[in-house]
């Protein structure tokens, strides 16, 4: 007897067995998770050669230290990059290839509800890049021995990168639900994640420069307190929408001022304020973002054919 | 009794374009129902109405009683609904297509192997189940999409152009698979524009064109209606004179003509022109026999259902 309502525990939600099942199949998904892990211990390696090579003296506390932090930055920056690119290529197809391969009716006449289809895509598609992410986290190891890195660091960057994952893969699906043509969002996908992860990232830097001139500069007596409190402010919104930015924001605070959650930054009359570390508001923005745009692809779609 | 399939007064645009003009009709329990129509008629859009996949711009369909656009998961579970493309995944050999659309119809996990060896028999691809979908033929795509279809055993059968671009093979085996679905208890709504098809198998026939239903009934009576005079095609083994004198007598007959230009084997062959129902047709027959003919063939022109369709359209594409 069929039930009455869809009552599936997830792990057993047809649509993620399916792309689980047929994702892992072949020769691509072994192919790629070795590329990546190689290409991961081909740059440790390389930078711990180039540091031994240039370095008389890599026994010193202070240059191991540089291997270690130099190291690090380096693999959570490929991670960022891999998951720019891998994101969008699993999920900006999910719903758009079910309508090009005209499966998406196939699907709708069955009693698999709508967020059942897009919750499976959305995981089946997650999984993947939490398998490359976390398959690659013993490279950190070298990096943490060797020393220059606490255990914090190593956390907060996993859990930013699996959160822009979160962020970036529930992007994809929203594209993928709304623009029937799989090659018109997964180029759309492309584009705003190379712009959040790229992009932001060199407008947050000139207009830094600009406004650090302004605020340190004679005009900064022409500024209030609390205009310049509302631009930083600004500013660290900004920071906070982006990856880079806000890894980079976070670890600098981390370093400088020895503090996960707060950042104090001075104003030019010698007052302070405090700010919540880039990654705080970086995690709240993408996972409310990552929940809407599932929402949104739900209801995008449950909507009958006009 | 409820009819499996109530239209009421459907109506679908297209911005300006009609794609459905006013069509109501009902078809019953069991029946074959064959929905016929040239290219562009609003056949696909009448059946993706029935199956909730399309919005309408007015009227009124049920399923089973179920109402498609206030009870969907109701109208879901009775009804399997087969477009005129395959859909299949080419990543999954056709045990695992299978096991996806039971596992998306809620079928318990205990149930599945046994069901869907059921459903390979009654398609006959038991021995392809561990091909990729990929790999099959045209005609064994469809076998399978009509086996995806029956997945959940539903009570009504929404096929658009099952044969289509069939070769002549996978045709016939595909219409013996609606019989033995009929037979099964099925209601069965097809759309097609494979006049024979119709002939073969469907209960009752319903002639859309432009949108609207121009025609509706079971064959006999849309050649009534159509065409009152239908061709009848007699051969015999000889004594064609007399068979023409005895058809000469009968009222419901007319325009009787010998060709002689059709004689093979010394078979002679006439036709004419009958303006009764089956029944009448079927007398005629007998009463031919006990006089004696030595009739080897009797049949109706395959062409009037041709002449049907050909009457009631117009050749207009909505």
């Amino acid at each position: 007897m069929i039930p009455d309502r869809y009552q599936q525990p997830i792990w057993k939600n047809p649509v993620i067995v399916k792309e689980v099942r047929t994702r892992m199949r072949g020769f691509r998904a072994v192919l790629l998770l070795t590329a990546h892990l190689v290409v991961l211990a081909l740059v440790v390696g390389l930078v711990y050669l180039f540091i031994r090579s240039s370095l008389t003296t890599i026994g010193n506390l202070e240059e191991r230290r540089n291997f270690g932090k130099t190291a690090f930055g380096l693999i959570v920056w490929m991670e960022l990059v891999m998951i720019s690119f891998v994101a969008p290529a699993v999920t900006s197809g999910a719903i758009s290839v079910e309508r090009e391969r005209q499966t998406f009716d196939l699907l709708r006449v069955t009693l698999l509800p709508a967020r059942a289809l897009v919750w499976g895509k959305y995981i089946s598609g997650l999984v993947f890049i939490f398998l490359l992410l976390f398959t690659s986290l013993p490279l950190q190891g070298p990096a943490f021995l060797i020393g220059g890195v606490q255990v914090q660091e190593i956390l907060l960057a996993t859990l930013m990168l699996a959160v822009t994952a979160i962020g970036f893969c529930a992007l994809g699906m929203l594209l993928s639900s709304l623009i029937p043509r799989t090659l018109v969002s997964a180029t759309l996908a492309y584009a705003v994640t190379i712009f959040l992860v790229f992009g932001i990232p060199i407008i947050v830097l000139i207009i830094g420069t600009l406004l650090g001139t302004i605020i340190q500069g004679n005009l900064s007596d022409q500024i209030s307190p609390l205009t310049q409190g509302l631009l930083i402010s600004v500013g660290w919104l900004v920071i906070s929408f982006t990856p880079l930015a806000s890894m980079v924001g976070t670890e600098i605070i981390l370093l400088d001022q020895h503090n996960l959650f707060l950042a104090e930054i001075p104003l030019s009359n010698g007052a302070k304020i405090f700010l919540p570390s880039p990654w705080l508001p970086y995690v709240f923005f993408y996972l409310l973002f990552s929940l809407a745009a599932i929402w949104l692809s739900i209801q995008l779609v449950k909507r009958k054919e006009n | 009794m409820t009819a499996a399939i109530e239209i009421k007064e459907l109506n679908k645009r297209y911005g300006t374009r009609v794609a459905v003009d006013g069509l109501s009709l009902n078809v019953e329990e069991g029946e074959v129902f064959g929905f016929v129509g040239p290219n562009g008629a609003g056949k696909t859009s009448t059946i993706r109405i029935i199956a909730g996949l399309l919005r309408p711009t007015s009227g009124e369909v049920r399923v089973a009683g179920f109402s498609v656009h206030q009870s969907s998961a109701e109208v879901k579970r009775r009804i399997g609904y087969m477009p005129d493309f395959f859909g299949v995944y080419p990543d999954l050999s056709v045990q695992e297509y299978l096991e996806f659309f039971s596992a998306c119809y809620q079928i318990p996990e205990g149930r599945r192997s046994a069901l869907i060896n059921e459903l390979l028999e009654l398609v006959e691809l038991s021995h392809r189940r561990a091909d990729m979908v990929d790999q099959l033929s045209r005609g064994l795509k469809q076998r399978l999409s009509l086996a995806r279809t029956l997945i959940h055993d539903p009570q009504v059968l929404l096929l658009d152009e099952p044969a289509a671009g069939l070769d002549p093979r996978a045709r016939i085996e595909i219409r013996e698979l609606l019989v033995e679905l009929a037979r099964m208890g099925k209601t069965v709504f097809f759309s097609t524009h494979i006049l024979s098809d119709v002939a073969e198998i469907c209960s009752r026939v319903g002639i859309i064109e432009a949108g609207k239903l121009v025609a509706l009934g079971d064959l006999e009576q849309l050649h009534l209606q159509v065409l009152p005079r239908r061709q009848i095609e007699l051969t015999l083994l000889d004594r064609l004179d007399e068979a023409v004198h005895l058809l000469q007598q009968q009222n419901n007959v007319s325009q009787v003509e010998c060709h002689p230009a059709l004689k093979e084997n010394g078979r002679q062959r006439l036709t004419f022109e009958f303006d009764g129902n089956d029944a009448a047709l079927s007398q005629l027959l007998s009463y031919l026999v006990q006089n004696q003919m030595p009739v080897l063939h009797f049949s109706e022109d395959a062409r009037n259902l041709e002449d049907v369709f050909m009457r009631t359209t117009q050749g207009i594409v909505s």
